[in-house]
């Protein structure tokens, strides 16, 4: 068996209060992009890795980031906590002659927790605001590379599922219309089921075609996507 | 608030510790056991990867692994020390695949 593990301190999430001071009702978002240092709080996190078997091909990931106070600096609310975890497992398994080619199964599942806070409303009212919110994948790819066809060799074949509760909409739909909330697919918990296909032009190139198709509570909205992917 | 949250973290981390510790030492076991072998102890013996093994096995796990041929002799030492970060390689176990990847470009 072998383990990894990593363990790292850096500025936290930043939590943000949108239409505090209006007749609208005030919500809040979680900015993930911490380049930003809005408080003395830092955030602690880290991952262990479990590989089981010898040929290293299995992964089972713990993660987890704390911190003690995500709230602006000088804003009325304080310690706020945030707490995010996640498990992950990946299995990855090249030129296997049975199925003349590669597999790669990945799954993971996120929560992120934010202390209960409330915020007081022109009317006195005190509206108590609750983050839990999570999201998972699970997707599995299988690549016939043991093809003697360059061409097939070189395609890649994934499904995919995935979700995401929300307990609250998300922050593109704060200031939507009606009309367009309608017919917008991103507001609370939604799934997802993905089927595609990839062309690897170069190790690190890939031409993607994918067929999507996302539910949410109202609606269910499908479509077809090309991608080109060039990673670094 | 985080008590509850703590509290699952923990659980999740000792059930799987436990089950992949199990799992570790029943299979430790078999390896060490000679009982079935005519040959003797090889309680003591190690088989080690070669650098070719360790590339085919550790560098696609999470991306490509690019042919050998992609990059220079001294593009390969630098990127052997930031993979070593990355996907937590030992020292000999980088040093093998960038050694491997040197000899095959």
């Amino acid at each position: 068996m072998r383990f990894t593990n990593s363990l790292y301190l850096s500025n936290g999430a930043i939590l943000e209060v949108h239409d505090e001071d209006t007749l609208e009702t005030p919500s809040t978002s979680i900015n993930g992009l911490n380049f930003e240092d809005n408080n003395n709080e830092k955030a602690i996190g880290g991952r262990l890795g479990f590989l089981p078997l010898n040929n290293s091909a299995l992964e089972v990931g713990l993660s987890a980031q704390y911190t003690s106070d995500i709230s602006d600096r000088d804003s009325e609310y304080d310690g706020i906590a945030s707490l995010n975890y996640a498990v992950d497992v990946s299995y990855v398994k090249n030129s296997i002659s049975a199925i003349k080619g590669s597999i790669d199964l990945k799954a993971q599942w996120n929560q992120v927790d934010i202390d209960e806070f409330g915020i007081v409303l022109p009317d006195g009212d005190e509206l108590i605001i609750n983050q839990e919110n999570s999201a998972y994948y699970a997707q599995l790819a299988y690549r016939p590379s043991l093809s003697k066809s360059t061409f097939l060799s070189n395609l890649e074949f994934i499904g995919r599922y995935s979700g995401i509760n929300l307990t609250e909409p998300a922050e593109d739909d704060l200031d939507t219309s009606e009309e367009e909330e309608e017919g917008h697919h991103q507001e609370g918990d939604r799934t997802q089921w993905a089927a595609g296909l990839n062309y690897w032009i170069s190790w690190r190139s890939a031409i993607k075609l994918s067929y999507q198709v996302t539910d949410n509570d109202k609606e269910s909205i499908s479509g077809f996507y090309l991608h080109y992917a060039l990673g670094f | 608030m985080k008590y509850n949250n703590f509290a699952k973290i923990a659980l999740i981390l000792i059930v799987t510790s436990l089950t992949l510790i199990g799992y570790g030492c029943s299979t430790s076991g078999k390896l060490a056991s000679p009982e079935n072998d005519d040959l003797g102890d090889f309680s003591s013996f190690t088989m080690e990867k070669s650098g070719a093994v360790l590339w085919g096995e550790t560098c696609s796990r999470c991306h490509n692994a690019p042919d050998p041929t992609a990059f220079s002799d001294q593009q390969w030492e630098a990127i052997g020390q930031h993979m070593r970060i990355c996907a937590g390689l030992t020292a000999d176990e980088t040093k093998k695949i960038v050694t491997f990847l040197q000899q095959s470009n």
